[in-house]
């Protein structure tokens, strides 16, 4: 069995996060930046597979040289067999159909899988896309909003699985190799042990360019992607708060009158 | 040039998801009012008797992509199906509801298309030939505009409950049945069962009215008087991380998880301090109650209405208030 998961680095939100004027994301050198904290979810699922069913779990990221960082600290050290950072000057500014292009090249070149995991819903973007977009790019069943794994069959080519949706969870069945893509709470990632994170420091992240993925520049990056930023906005400042005060009863009173005169139910 | 806009329907028992009709409302507004610019598509059997429903809300045109392997809606069939109808027909853009299974298949049918999505938008606006989505991003504490420049149809989904239902249109509309496009190597998911949680499920994103509470209610059995305000305004529960994370009440009842917000018309927040995460995800709500014993709690700086004083006093007042005001 052999699993790949696709995991991201993110600014630590909202605190690292600024917009300039122009409506541009703000540099800011003191942003701390992590692994997209749905990232461990899907690795520990990899991980749970791989403890059943034996084989290995791959690890993919795609951004800049210090997402190295994440690929030590939540794959290796908690036990992933191998890490890839796909990263090159032509892959930045990449939107999630660019990133899924780059995915499925590394894929390829990675010797496919079973199963790949994603997040499914990321930190940043929100865009819950790059899973199902890598799926349809690779030709392979695609379960978005996955919470649990009823059954995984390798040697038999299939994939029970629970989605969770608005109107409850939907059982669905798949054939291998299919892209599944977690929410929180499928699995507690577990933590990485003292001799695991002494061991990760110790590894190499081997890094992939667009050459090495037999990518044309022009169909990744901000040159590849479909669609585009063009301003980013703060939330409009809150209006003043009406406090209401006195006796509970007559505070509640005045209150449930305030929503009712104001149609808001 | 005339640009034709495609809503994809979302099917229930019942009919459509009102999101499917708000849609074509929004459609209808960005086709300048010209209904028989506005088409909506509909996959599975059955859609004959969808026609009227939609053509009231704004579709001048119904496209039924008629086959019963889709009723089981499968992301792989659909996307190849829809892919292949807007191949043929070049609609300028296709919108479908932001839900778990519409950002599937939005995904999907965007890259079919050689394309991209928007996701989530809450705005759309057309300028030429250039489709802009608005989303909220970083867990809703930024805003985007997101250009969508794909040389084909331009996909987005649009988040339920942003754009009003739109009034009843008359005058009726077209119907067309097509058989759809699509071949075995698309069927190999397939849905055994749909469980379905409707009364108990926790859909905070559909909820009208949210109630929600954090450290204030010292310990899982405070969320008692929570739901009965909830029952009472017709609502749903909601709650902050720190009580989630503390195991009072389950994870589908977090407010603010990753890159989620929740747009209730009323979100009432008992004992909640107001984390920066906690806020990004319910400020959004149209009106925010407060009720909590520190004034200085971060809460009431998003807040519309603010009470400072004992939830445990305060929230069974109000569900005895709400309860007689909306009896009468």
């Amino acid at each position: 069995m052999k699993a790949i998961v696709c995991v991201k680095e993110v600014p630590e939100t909202p605190e690292g996060v600024r917009v300039t004027e122009e409506g541009s994301l703000a540099p800011r050198e003191d942003a701390s930046f992590l692994i997209d904290p749905i990232g461990p979810y899907a690795i520990e699922t990899a991980l749970q597979l791989r403890d059943k069913k034996g084989g290995s779990v791959v690890v993919l990221s795609v951004g800049s040289k210090r997402a190295e960082k994440i690929l030590k600290e939540s794959a290796f050290a908690v036990g992933a067999d191998d890490a890839f950072l796909l990263s090159d000057a032509a892959l930045e500014g990449g939107d999630p159909h660019a990133t899924a292009r780059v995915l499925a090249a590394a894929v390829a070149k990675a010797g496919g899988a079973d199963l790949i995991l994603c997040g499914d819903r990321a930190a940043d973007d929100n865009a819950s896309t790059v899973g199902p977009a890598l799926g349809r790019l690779l030709g392979w069943p695609v379960l978005t909003s996955v919470a649990e794994v009823i059954d995984f069959d390798p040697d038999g080519g299939k994939i029970r699985v629970a989605r969770a949706l608005e109107s409850g969870r939907e059982i669905v069945e798949a054939a291998l190799p299919a892209v599944v893509t977690v929410i929180k709470g499928i699995y507690q990632p577990r933590y990485p042990s003292l001799l695991g994170i002494r061991k990760a420091a110790k590894r190499e992240v081997p890094v992939w360019t667009a050459a090495d993925l037999g990518l044309d520049p022009a169909s990744v990056g901000a040159s590849g992607s479909p669609t585009r930023v063009r301003k980013l906005s703060p939330p409009p400042p809150p209006g003043a708060v009406e406090m209401l005060s006195g006796e509970p009863e007559a505070t509640a009173a005045a209150l449930v009158a305030k929503i009712m005169d104001a149609k808001i139910l | 040039m005339s640009h034709t806009i495609w809503v994809v329907a979302e099917r229930i028992p019942s009919g459509v998801t009102r999101a499917t009709k708000e849609l074509l409302g929004k459609a209808q507004g960005l086709a300048g009012g010209d209904a028989s610019r506005v088409a909506a598509v509909v996959l599975g059997t059955g859609g004959e008797a969808l026609a009227p429903i939609l053509h009231e809300a704004g579709a001048g045109n119904v496209l039924a992509l008629e086959d019963a392997r889709l009723d089981a809606h499968r992301v792989e069939s659909a996307a190849t199906a829809l892919a292949a109808l807007a191949e043929g027909r070049k609609p300028f853009v296709i919108l479908l509801p932001a839900t778990v299974n519409g950002r599937e298949l939005g995904a999907a049918l965007a890259v079919d298309l050689g394309g991209g999505v928007v996701q989530e938008c809450v705005e759309i606006s057309i300028e030429g030939e250039t489709v802009v989505g608005r989303r909220g991003v970083f867990g809703g504490n930024l805003t985007a505009d997101v250009e969508n420049r794909s040389p084909g149809p331009k996909v987005l989904t649009v988040r339920p409950k942003v754009f009003p239902l739109p009034p009843a249109r008359s005058g009726g509309g077209g119907f067309e049945k097509i058989a759809p496009a699509f071949d075995d190597k698309d069927a190999r998911a397939r849905v055994l069962e749909l469980v379905s949680e409707a009364g108990k499920a926790v859909n905070l994103e559909d909820a009208d009215v949210i109630v929600s509470g954090g450290r204030g209610l010292g310990g899982p059995e405070g969320f008692k008087i929570l739901h009965e305000l909830a029952e009472v305004l017709g609502g749903a529960v909601g709650a902050s991380r720190a009580v989630v994370d503390a195991g009072w009440i389950p994870y589908p009842h977090q407010v603010g998880q990753t890159g989620k917000t929740v747009k209730p018309k009323l979100y009432v927040a008992c004992g909640i301090s107001g984390a920066i995460q906690h806020l990004a995800g319910m400020r959004t709500a149209d009106t925010i109650v407060a009720i909590n014993k520190d004034a200085a709690a971060p809460i009431f700086k998003v807040a519309h209405y603010g009470l400072v004083g004992d939830l445990f006093q305060i929230v069974p007042l109000l569900t005895a208030e709400f309860r007689k005001a909306l009896k009468g």
